[in-house]
């Protein structure tokens, strides 16, 4: 026993000292760590597939590894120049490109026009992120090495889209995609399997490392953008470790171990009264930067919320400022009732009085006014019922398990419409159950946000996602927009009109009379603002964050758009 | 895959040495191919379950698979080609009978699959690396909180007064906490207001897997608080039931005539508590089952990286090749677990030796 | 009858039923005492204990004492409905296969243990997450027809025990068919390992309701205590320190499990003269 216990001890030592050591291998002062972006285990890098993981987000404009041909600023609306340099609508029809000189691939290929106008086609080829460019793209070709031609269709002009794409479509290497579609046989299916754990993009960072806890990035020393800026980014590495929950997330930012969050953390401003090291972009209220409307949706083809009287009773039963202050915690403005967000680039269209006449604001009385408008009776139970004996309610309001702010809107929601005789439960499946009950239309009302992306084309690209009929396949068949099935000629009619405008006469008042429709209908009823991303920061480590008194780069967390070049002057702390 | 069949049967040679005349078995041997037997069927049902009942969740989790891969404004009919594309290739264009002896054949060929969720990543990479870090959380905290509970159940018996009057309370009390409560518990306290552990994951997010001091002594501090919690709400429940056993075992007569014949407390403790072991060694298998459910609770309320969370992630994405994987995984353990148990309890059990069959 | 009489005198079923019984009146008494909805968000995002909130707020902005008596309330009726369904579905399959015996009994023992090896609680998962319905009442019907096995294996044991007893004997001479001699000669001698099992059944019940909860799958619009974890824990409560949230609610299900479990050891000793101890 005693000679078992012996040996098994040697055994022991032999094996711990057999082992190196492994201090942690980033260095601190040379790291960036980030969360909030990531909540799976890494499934690959590829930007055909459908599920990329960080850093791989084209639609937000992450500018790490691949690269989009301009920068969206989400602050004043500009598109700063990236890869490409500068852009120009000669005509309505015609967009002319010009790219940077002197742009290569982390291989050391050059880019060129051709690598731009390749992407583009992939879209029409196969079915990419992009692909709805084709509805309104003809042809698109190079002129010269560095420019190259969009050309529009005359029956389907727009120009909102095709300047996004400019912003949220990342920029492949032709010499590389060539090659990786041969070999897939051409069958998206394949390529959609590649994982490309290698990216070649044109960005300053490569993928160093990953594993089911964490994605790490590493600086490319020979970036392009070395000589155009004068500098390299600051962080050697990027790291994103991968959270279970919120809870751990949370800590480990209030700790210091990561340096810029992108969670939801509730009461963030206990923080810094703490006395943390942390901050966010406003020190006040709303303490983000609002750039979409999470809102509520109806099933328009279910009576009796086919009825527009009730749907704006619900509407003037719901206590928004509660929601502002206990569901987002002070971190949204009272919602009001309009599609146009009333800052930032689109304040412009915003109309008050047209809001203040035609919308709705908190107003219980009103609301249970417009139910008795219509004849509907209160019942013993205290809910109403509609002269054709349907009563209102039991309906299922949705949004995903876990996302804890939304839930706590819909409680909300619930609650509110119990109090003037609706009876709505709330229900919160899991995400894909949610995801695919708003797009087969498989519910009653759901939550969700139109067009969640700060774009050069808001407002319009909210009214399209909320209320554009056309192509939106019925209820029971797969849709990618529209959940509620809204259908008016006239919305259609305008939607289709603005992207052909350059007026910024015309484009308010066409902007007021949707809103306006939207306002009589309410196919969706706007619950709260919030931030496209959330931007929160720990300077134990990294100080000169960009924020409101220093607004040298937009809060877009420090890697998207115009944002990433807060990477270039962040300094970390010795 | 194949060897696990190997596994079991090498013990059954190793008992198999009193074959008389050739028909005669032994014992014991017939007693371990009789558990066999059983084993093999709960094996096919299994499967049969994990198979059938992530199906009857509701919602079309292609749908979900087809929407992610298509990206947004995808016509309808890219989309109903994709969408039958998935369908083929996941098998379910067939008639569920013909996907289930798929599944099983698959099965046996060590395929679990490909992952819904993570999509192309295998059920099988998944599930391996999981799977070490839920046999080190459960396998010391049940063997351990066995053998310490027994003995705190043996004492308490024993020495019956106030140490049993004041114990025993308490350790109901302890064994009524429900795992993942107790965890939240010491979660709270050494997480939070202590700070002195980490509150969940496996392991800190600068550092990466590899054998090294380091790594080594920061995953032990991720370990500590899921052990403690389910060690200590296993002991206090294996106590309450030792203790139990043990008072009846004391009352017997057999107790009371050797007591009388003079026969030192040493050696009367001594079969006591050999004959009190037994039903608590048959109470182990049937709780398993309880046991290894409340641990992967606990791996969930602590986010360690286990079979537990993986399983009610993949739940909660539809993720149907996942589930199945999990479910299976969880299921044929703790069926081993049971077998080595059976295999022990013939060993430990005379009875057994000596002639009977019947439980 | 003579059964509670004798129970009486155990000083653990006496503490044990106490606690349980004061802890079902309160949850029974208070909403006829004060009419606030437990839905009702009264104040911000966990508020700590004050005059106004007792027990603070939780996550949703609602009074935690008053969502945590109506959770018990919501608790013990899933436990009792559920124990109820697992004690008759095990009762019935443990008699039939302790009196019947030979093939019906290897039949419905083998179900038995196969129930009992697969982890229920997996099975549970499942079956609560392919539910549409996440009704309370679905809920407890679900974990009852998962737990039966415990009780019927321990009223088997017993059956089967009395099978060889001379009323039995005398009750076959006498005519009594199968079904009869079930129902009478042998339900009265096991009705209180019956008893005990349905006390064991109701506390697991309320175990297995405050597990499904806590993962999510159980009832959004209805207080239990298992669904204040759940909260308590998406929300954060623990990193924030908000121990008001997931304090009472743990608290809540340990002393009615432990009470029941006090009850079932008090009439342990009992029916067990042999475990009462000199």
């Amino acid at each position: 026993m005693k000679r078992g216990v012996i040996f098994l001890s040697i055994v022991g030592i032999l094996v711990l000292a057999a082992f190196a050591f492994a201090i942690g291998e980033f260095p601190r002062s040379e790291t960036l760590y980030v969360n909030g972006l990531q909540w799976g285990p890494p499934t690959n890098w590829n930007p055909l597939a459908g599920n990329p993981s960080w850093p791989i987000s084209a639609g937000s404009g992450r500018e790490l590894i691949y690269e989009t041909q301009f920068m969206y600023n989400m602050i004043n609306g500009k598109l700063e120049p990236l890869i490409g340099e500068k852009y120009q609508w000669v005509d309505n029809l015609t967009l002319v490109v010009n790219l940077r000189k002197g742009v290569h691939w982390q291989d050391g290929e050059p880019l060129t026009s051709e690598d731009v106008v390749y992407t583009l086609e992939l879209g029409k080829k196969y079915s990419t992120g992009w692909s709805n460019l084709w509805l309104y793209m003809k042809d698109v070709f190079t002129v010269g090495k560095y420019e190259y031609v969009v050309k529009l269709k005359p029956e389907n002009p727009n120009r909102l889209v095709v300047t996004d794409m400019l912003v949220n479509v990342y920029v492949l290497p032709k010499h590389i995609w060539e090659k990786i579609e041969k070999d897939n046989n051409y069958d998206i299916k394949k390529i959609r399997e590649f994982v490309n754990k290698n990216p070649i993009g044109s960005g300053p960072y490569k993928l160093y490392s990953y594993s089911p806890e964490k994605i790490a990035l590493v600086r490319y020393d020979d970036y392009w953008g070395k000589s155009v800026f004068g500098k390299l980014p600051v962080p050697k590495y990027i790291v994103h470790p991968i959270f279970k929950s919120n809870d751990d997330g949370n800590l480990a930012f209030e700790k210091g171990n990561i340096d810029m969050s992108q969670q939801f953390v509730p009461q963030i401003w206990k923080m810094w009264e703490k006395g943390l090291p942390i901050a966010t972009w406003y020190d006040h209220p709303p303490y983000y930067v609002p750039a979409m409307i999470p809102s509520l949706w109806f099933n328009l083809h279910k009576h009796p919320l086919d009825i527009p009287q009730v749907r704006k009773a619900i509407a003037y039963s719901i206590n928004y400022a509660k929601i502002a202050q206990l569901a987002m915690t002070k971190y949204s403005p009272t919602a009001k009732s309009s599609l146009i967000l009333p800052f930032g680039g689109e304040k412009k269209y915003f109309n008050e009085e047209a809001v203040k006449e035609y919308g709705w604001e908190y107003n219980p009385k009103k609301a249970e006014e417009l139910l008795k408008s219509i004849g509907a009776k209160k019942g013993r139970d205290g809910i109403y019922v509609l002269k054709d004996g349907t009563r209102l309610g039991p309906f299922k309001v949705e949004c995903p398990y876990g996302w804890t702010d939304w839930m706590v809107s819909l409680q909300i929601v619930a609650q509110s419409a119990k109090k003037i005789g609706i009876d709505i439960q709330t229900y919160y499946p899991d995400t894909p159950v949610w995801a695919n009950d708003r797009m087969t239309g498989n519910f009653d009302m759901i939550m969700d946000t139109p067009a969640p992306n700060a774009l050069p084309s808001q407002p319009w690209s909210r009214f399209y996602a909320a209320m554009y009929s056309k192509d939106v396949p019925p209820i029971g068949q797969l849709a990618f927009r529209n959940w509620g099935r809204y259908k008016n000629a006239r919305a259609d009619e305008i939607m289709e009109k603005i992207p052909t405008v350059t007026d910024e006469n015309t484009l308010k008042s066409l902007y007021t009379e949707l809103d306006k429709i939207y306002m009589r209908d309410v196919p969706i009823i706007g619950l709260e603002y919030r931030p496209a991303l959330f931007y929160e920061y720990n300077t134990t480590h990294w100080t000169n964050f960009p924020n409101e008194k220093n607004p040298y780069a937009p809060p877009q967390i420090c890697t998207d758009g115009a944002g990433i070049r807060a990477l270039y002057e962040i300094k970390p702390k010795k | 895959m194949q060897s696990g069949k190997g596994e079991i049967l090498f013990p059954i040679f190793c008992f198999s040495k009193s074959r008389k005349d050739g028909r005669e078995l032994s014992p014991y041997f017939k007693y371990i191919l009789g558990k066999l037997k059983w084993y093999v069927l709960i094996f096919f049902a299994a499967l049969f379950l994990n198979f059938f009942l992530p199906r009857l969740i509701p919602g079309n989790p292609i749908s979900a698979l087809v929407a992610q891969m298509a990206g947004g404004g995808a016509s309808s009919d890219v989309l109903n080609k994709l969408y039958n594309s998935y369908i083929h290739e996941f098998g379910l264009d067939h008639p569920w009978y013909v996907q289930f002896i798929d599944y099983v054949v698959k099965v046996f060929h060590g395929d679990l699959g490909t992952s819904f969720s993570l999509y192309p990543t295998k059920v099988n990479t998944i599930l391996a690396q999981a799977l070490p870090w839920t046999i080190a959380l459960q396998v010391p905290s049940i063997l351990l909180g066995w053998i310490l509970g027994n003995i705190l159940g043996a004492l308490a018996a024993y020495k019956k007064g106030k140490f049993d009057g004041t114990l025993f309370p308490i350790t109901l009390f302890v064994s009524s906490i429900p795992y993942f409560c107790f965890a939240i518990i010491l979660l709270y306290l050494f997480g939070v207001i202590l700070n002195i552990l980490p509150i969940g994951g496996g392991y800190s997010m600068a550092l990466t897997p590899t054998f090294s001091i380091v790594f080594l002594t920061d995953a032990l501090k991720h370990y500590l608080l899921p052990f403690l919690s389910l060690l200590l709400v296993i002991i206090g429940g294996q106590a309450i039931g030792m203790r139990e056993m043990s008072i009846y075992e004391l009352n017997t007569d057999y107790v009371r005539y050797a007591k009388l014949l003079g026969v030192s407390d040493k050696k009367i403790i001594r079969y006591v508590f050999k004959n009190a072991m037994l039903p608590q060694i048959t109470g182990l298998s049937i709780s398993l089952g309880t046991m290894v459910g409340g641990a992967l609770i606990t791996e969930i309320v602590f986010s360690y990286p286990g079979i537990g969370t993986w399983l009610f992630n993949a739940i909660r994405q539809q993720d149907y090749p996942l589930i199945q994987g999990g479910t299976l995984v969880i299921t044929i353990s703790v069926l081993l677990a049971n077998f080595l148990i059976d295999i022990v309890y013939g060993i430990v059990d005379p009875r057994i030796r000596a002639s009977q069959l019947e439980e | 009858m003579e059964l509670l009489r004798s129970l009486i005198k155990s000083r653990k079923f006496l503490i044990g039923t106490s606690i349980f019984l004061a802890l079902l009146l309160t949850s029974l008494i208070f909403p006829l005492v004060n009419s606030s909805d437990p839905l009702e968000m009264v104040g911000l995002l966990y508020e700590p204990p004050s005059a106004e909130h007792v027990l603070g707020t939780d996550n949703f902005g609602r009074d935690v004492l008053i969502e945590f008596i109506y959770g018990m309330k919501t608790s013990i009726f899933v436990g009792l409905v559920a124990g109820l369904i697992a004690t008759l579905i095990g009762t019935t399959i443990g008699v039939i296969a302790g009196y019947v015996g030979r093939l019906t009994d290897n039949i419905l023992n083998s179900t038995t243990n196969l129930f009992l090896v697969i982890p229920s609680f997996v099975i549970l998962i499942l079956l609560s997450s392919s539910l549409k319905s996440r009704s309370l009442l679905f809920l407890a019907i679900i974990i009852g027809i998962t737990s039966w096995p415990w009780t019927a294996r321990a009223v088997r044991a017993q059956t089967s025990s009395l099978r060889t007893r001379e009323h039995i004997n005398m009750a076959k001479l006498n005519g009594m068919n199968n079904f009869e001699i079930m129902l009478s000669e042998i339900l009265p001698y096991v009705s209180s390992y019956i008893f005990m099992a349905f006390v064991l059944q109701v506390a697991s019940g309320i175990l297995s309701e405050a597990g499904l909860s806590m993962l999510g799958l159980g009832p959004s619009d209805v207080v239990s205590l298992g669904t204040m974890l759940s909260w308590a824990l998406l929300y954060e409560a623990v990193r924030t320190g908000a121990w008001w949230a997931f304090f009472p609610p743990t608290i809540g299900i340990s002393l009615i499990t432990f009470s029941l479990l006090y009850m079932n050891t008090g009439m342990d000793e009992i029916f067990n003269p042999r475990l009462r101890g000199e």
